[in-house]
């Protein structure tokens, strides 16, 4: 029996507004532990929340990227339960009113693109951090735990998938896409491991052809795409493994670790908690108007997937123009360089190879290096024009990262410029082709290997300067 | 353990209760009707400041009584704040002006209410009663020995 996998991602992204969700304590990854707390986060008895108008902004803003409608009253919620590290012993969550329904992110796999629904985004405040302390960090071996509630608070957005995707690539293709997106739009640095961004999937399996679903279990602790992808091909493969013994999946948690490479199960969910969901009495619900939504509609920043298919029909083959996207910086010298006259696969072949290396080693972002756009269109000239050939450009890269100045001046100081004036060649492969009669008969025999050894000749004699292909081709008519 | 410490019988008991009427089941029938009635006793005050500036009543129906004499009957303290109760509900304004003592020496005090956004009007007849009571509740008053 062919079983087909059936899973919704729900992503948990931390904002980066500059104070948090219901108070005025900063929002700052690095401060030392419960240094960023106040009544309010703290949930001490008669302090009351705020909304961060910022942070409702952000999450309209990720609810348009992802094509989602925008309500016009949405209601904030508390969701109640006991864990040390939520003060309130609720959280206020969005329940029955999320701020933004129905939307889709489209995600490419290879040649195919899938449309994966998102379901909602809604708007929460996070919870503080738990470190528990003993043998594996994990609570059941510890002795005691530490909280920190700097990240009591923090603006939290979920972004709720629906059960659309169908493996665990496109599950990580979901993922990176929706992660690029959220990047372009700036409001969350997204790091997977420092946690500003969280997924947990739900997965099951049903016969394929059936429409009614298995039964789903979340999966948890995946903390990177790699880790995502792992986890998910191995949850398919133990629920595969089940079902074709005859054994039914139980609904439940499973925590994935990484090192073992398998899913455990955490507890089992019999029924569902009961957070006890009623409208959050200290806020009033959120209004949005049609001037509110189109203003953050008319600032949103083109998202990579516009990107990529801009720098398709600039020329770019699929790949390239996803590296290029990527990132906002390589986007724009990208374009600057095409812009300034430079072929579009090479500007692009140099940024993703060469270019990357160079800023690596040097440990210096392409923001901060000397190379720009108008660096990458006046080198693709210079090859253009047969004054650098390939080998030659990678070297002025090299030096223009260096700080020795423009790719002219590099290519001069260097003296790396090719020779390909036929004026100046002629005489020097004239001299290579009489000192070398034999190598002239094999050629007019047929031999096509020995213009090989005929060019190296004339590559030594002007230093490694003149242009091969033009030496070729006078070699040929004067020999051929 | 430390879940439930510091707090007295009367708080335990109205988290109790809020937890019942929030569960699963139970909601609409309890904090969705509750809800529901709430928003009668606002439109009954709304309609009742059309015909009134202000409603007026005790603070409290009655005097204060000796430290645990209700405590065993919880229906019966909450009869206490039978009169300041309603505007809780409403969501109006309220104040509580003492006008003076009983004979007992225990202090009375007088509600002023007023409709939503009618903080204005309520002060002003406030402080009109204050000035008419005459009371100073500041003074240091004779009430143990009344007793």
């Amino acid at each position: 029996m062919a079983y087909e996998p059936v899973i919704g991602i729900e992503t948990h992204v931390e904002l980066t507004t500059d104070s948090k969700m219901f108070c005025g304590c900063r929002v700052d990854f690095g401060s030392p532990p419960n240094t960023n707390v106040c009544p309010v986060c703290l949930g001490l008895p008669g302090a009351l929340p705020v909304v961060n108008a910022r942070a409702v902004e952000y999450a309209m803003t990720i609810g348009l990227a992802l094509n989602c409608s925008i309500a016009e009253h949405s209601v904030f919620s508390r969701k109640n339960y006991f864990y040390p590290d939520m003060p309130k012993n609720y959280q206020i969550s969005q329940y029955d009113e999320p701020l933004c329904v129905d939307g889709h992110l489209d995600v490419e796999v290879g040649e195919e693109t899938t449309r994966v629904g998102i379901t909602r985004v809604h708007m929460e405040d996070d919870t503080g951090k738990s470190t528990h302390v003993g043998e594996g960090g994990r609570i059941h071996a510890a002795s005691h735990s530490l909280l920190d509630f700097n990240r009591a608070g923090v603006p939290l957005m979920e972004v709720v998938s629906e059960p659309d995707i169908r493996s665990a690539e496109q599950a990580r293709a979901f993922v990176t896409e929706l992660r690029g997106a959220i990047l372009r739009l700036g409001v969350s640095d997204a790091k997977l491991e420092e946690g500003s961004m969280r997924f947990d999937a739900n997965v099951s399996l049903r016969p394929v052809g059936v429409e009614q679903f298995g039964t789903k279990v979340e999966v948890k602790n995946m903390n990177s795409l790699r880790s995502l992808q792992r986890a998910l091909e191995h949850e398919i493969e133990r629920q595969t493994a089940l079902l074709e013994a005859g054994e039914a999946v139980v609904q439940e948690t499973r925590h994935w670790d990484e090192e073992a490479g398998a899913t455990s199960g955490m507890r089992s969910k019999e029924e569902a908690f009961d957070y006890r969901y009623f409208p959050e009495p200290d806020l009033v619900p959120v209004a949005v108007d049609d001037d509110w939504r189109s203003r953050v509609e008319d600032s949103l920043p083109e998202l990579p997937a516009q990107s990529r298919a801009r720098y398709v029909a600039m020329g770019l083959e699929a790949t390239a123009a996803g590296l290029i996207s990527r990132e906002v910086t390589a986007g724009s010298v990208f374009e600057a360089a095409v812009a300034g006259g430079g072929d579009a696969q090479t500007v692009a072949n140099w940024l993703t190879g060469e270019v990357t290396a160079l800023l690596r080693k040097a440990e210096v972002s392409l923001a901060d290096s000397p190379i720009d756009g108008p660096v990458l269109a006046e080198l693709s000239a210079m090859v253009a024009d047969r004054s650098l050939s390939a080998s030659a450009a990678k070297e002025v890269l090299a030096g223009v990262a260096a700080g020795e100045g423009s790719p002219a001046e590099v290519a001069a100081g260097r003296d790396l410029i090719q020779v390909s004036d036929t004026a100046s060649l002629e005489p020097v492969i004239d001299e290579v082709l009489a000192a070398n009669p034999e190598a002239v008969e094999k050629l007019q025999a047929g031999d096509g290997k020995v213009m090989g050894f005929l060019i190296g000749q004339v590559m030594r004699a002007t230093g490694g300067k003149a242009d091969p292909g033009v030496v070729s081709k006078i070699i040929q008519s004067r020999a051929g | 353990r430390t879940r439930a410490e510091g707090f007295g019988p009367e708080v335990i008991r109205r988290v109790l209760l809020g937890t019942y009427a929030l569960s699963a089941g139970y909601y609409d029938a309890f904090y969705g009707q509750a809800q529901r009635v709430r928003t009668l006793i606002i439109r009954d005050f709304e309609a009742a400041y059309q015909q009134a500036d202000v409603l007026v009543s005790p603070t409290s129906p009655t005097t204060a009584f000796a430290i645990g004499d209700r405590t065993a009957d919880p229906l019966s303290m909450y009869m206490s704040d039978v009169c300041t109760i309603p505007s809780n509900m409403s969501g109006d304004p309220a104040i509580s002006v003492p006008i003076g003592l009983d004979s007992a020496g225990l202090p009375i005090g007088f509600q002023v209410m007023a409709p939503a956004l009618g903080e204005p009007v309520m002060f002003r007849v406030a402080a009109e009663v204050e000035r008419l009571a005459g009371f100073d509740a500041r003074a240091p008053y004779a009430s143990s020995e009344a007793r």
